[in-house]
């Protein structure tokens, strides 16, 4: 009983140091942006970042939770991204209402992808999805009328556009927007795994049969979070258009930068935990950067097989990925002592 | 005693895999609060007609009736939700999850999570797992995850627990526990057994009435010392 107390007492101290780290981390992420230059690199990089992680999260509802491995989430992403910027060019509707209209698109989309594929386990799953977003991809790519083609679409510029049009002068308020998008994804992450359905996900994830066996609908519950992932997912795909004012089918829909990355952040930050996609994007973006502005005049695919041979030896290193890796890390500091 | 009501109804339930007959033309009938063991030698079907009640696997042909509905369209949760739910012969714990995780998994499909909580670790009370709560279910040995799976059974309110070997690896002592505990159940709470033991001691003390099977068809039924003198029987474990 005494090891009983112990141990929730360390938790208790644990998760104060938790609350200030948390709280130091918030001030410096909302005061940052007021000492870089507004219009520079480095803010462009930190609201993509936040961008990629609240991507990251989405794509953590399932792939996390359920271990349901999608390799296709650009196809909600590139969906997100065309219903809002076509609502908007044809009918001049609002980017935010567009928002709306993108996560109920993705999610619908997130519903009807899911029927089929819940059966499926593993790279099955994986390929599945794959395939639907090299579908989009075509699609967008062949029915020029609606989707502008291989050309892509452009969201209209208006100069003092402003709040409503979700344009902005400044580099500033897309950083809070990004930032706002990844608390929302992470807030409905953690809740999603503190309720029921978090239980539900991670029981037919460890066990099907028994989790069916003890009374879990194994379908529903993957459906609906299919759907929440998918809807977040459209959500990201609008912010991204309007803070990029362009895209094409291959951009949007793309395996490599899109699907593979947004599953690679989570999975080097460490799948099934709320701060996994932000720590992966938080070393994996920069990373990339540095890699690519550093070594690519040392000749074609150097940045690419350096970033590759690091993320092996993440893994290997650790296969929960760094926030498992940096909680060893704690661990073996505190004993040290 | 006024006879009580049939909880479970089989009608000439049949699975074959191509062409094997695992299951053959079973007829069962299980009442309200009876205790109602199945044995059968190694390959005899008695897991595969566990999975057929519980619609884990879906018959080639015959009928399942749990408390007079007829289960043909009912899949395995629902199945879970009316009250018929089983354990696994080799233990099916969530892995990642903690031992009370676990437990609270089950008792969460009827209740809301606060109330599931303090349910989940009377389960736990009672099956005498109370101070491996907090414990990953990976590091457990065999004997606690037994336990544990009965836990997380008892917590989705079931009417008819179908056991599958849940005493293999206990010691005399757990087993007698478990032994009392099933009977409490029955007893106290009015549940209905089916149990699948290799164990004799364990399966003669507990059962009014033993149903032996072999090659997927029944072979005897009746009381244990009726069984354990049935020639059929015997010829099936020996092997004769």
């Amino acid at each position: 009983m005494s090891e009983l107390r112990d141990a929730s007492g360390a938790r208790v101290k644990a998760s104060q140091a938790g609350r200030i780290l948390l709280l130091l981390l918030g001030v410096t992420v909302c005061l940052t942006p007021f000492f870089i230059s507004d219009k520079g690199y480095t803010i462009r990089v930190l609201t993509l970042l936040f961008l990629f992680a609240s991507m990251a999260q989405s794509w953590n509802i399932v792939g996390g939770l359920a271990n349901q491995i999608s390799l296709g989430h650009a196809a909600f992403f590139g969906l997100g991204a065309y219903t809002s910027t076509l609502l908007l060019i044809k009918f001049g509707i609002s980017p935010w209402l567009g928002f709306i209209a993108a996560i109920l698109v993705a999610g619908l989309t997130g519903a009807l992808l899911s029927i089929p594929t819940m059966g499926l386990k593993g790279h099955y799953f994986a390929l599945a999805t794959l395939a639907f977003a090299e579908v989009l991809r075509s699609i967008g790519n062949t029915w020029s009328s609606l989707t502008g083609g291989p050309v892509g679409l452009s969201v209209p510029f208006s100069p003092d556009g402003g709040f409503a049009l979700m344009q902005f002068k400044s580099g500033i308020p897309f950083y809070f927007i990004m930032l706002c998008m990844l608390v929302l994804s992470s807030f409905i992450y953690k809740e999603i795994s503190q309720r029921k359905m978090g239980y539900e996900l991670r029981a037919l994830k460890a066990n099907p049969a028994s989790a069916q066996a003890i009374g879990i609908n194994v379908n529903r519950t993957k459906v609906i979070a299919s759907v929440i992932s998918a809807a977040l997912m459209g959500g990201c795909g609008v912010l991204f258009v309007q803070f990029n004012f362009f895209f094409d089918p291959d951009s949007i829909f793309s395996l490599v930068s899109i699907s593979i990355r947004v599953a690679l952040i989570c999975i080097i930050g460490g799948i099934g935990t709320v701060w996994g996609p932000f720590i992966g994007a938080c070393f994996l973006l920069p990373l990339e950067e540095v890699f690519n502005s550093a070594l690519s005049a040392k000749g074609a695919g150097v940045a690419q097989l350096a970033y590759g041979l690091i993320l092996i030896v993440i893994i290997l290193l650790e296969p929960r990925g760094l926030q498992a890796l940096f909680a060893r890390v704690i661990k073996w500091a505190g004993a040290g002592k | 005693m006024t006879p009580s009501r049939e909880i479970l109804k089989t009608h000439s339930l049949t699975r074959r895999f191509g062409g094997l007959t695992v299951v053959d033309e079973l007829d069962i009938t299980v009442h309200q609060g009876e205790i109602v063991g199945l044995i059968g030698p190694n390959g005899a079907g008695k897991t595969t007609l566990f999975n057929l009640l519980v619609g884990l696997i879906k018959p080639s042909s015959g009928e399942v009736y749990f408390q007079g509905h007829d289960l043909r369209n009912t899949p395995t949760y629902e199945r879970s939700r009316m009250g018929l739910v089983k354990t696994f012969q080799n233990v099916a714990l969530f892995s990642d999850m903690s031992v009370i995780e676990n437990v609270l998994t089950g008792a969460l499909q009827k209740m809301p999570l606060l109330q599931a909580k303090e349910f989940a670790y009377a389960s736990l009370h009672k099956v005498g797992m109370a101070h491996i709560a907090l414990k990953n279910a990976s590091e457990l040995t065999f004997p606690e995850k037994a336990l544990v799976e009965l836990a997380r059974t008892l917590c989705t309110c079931p009417k008819l627990v179908l056991l599958d070997e849940v005493m293999a690896a206990l010691n005399e002592t757990e087993m007698d526990h478990i032994l009392e505990l099933i009977l409490k159940l029955r007893d106290c709470e009015g549940l209905t057994f089916i149990v699948i033991e290799h164990h004799m001691r364990a399966i003669m003390n507990l059962c009014e009435k033993i149903v032996a099977i072999n090659f997927g068809k029944k072979i005897a039924e009746g009381n244990p010392s009726f069984i354990s003198q049935h020639p059929e029987v015997i010829a099936a474990y020996l092997g004769h």
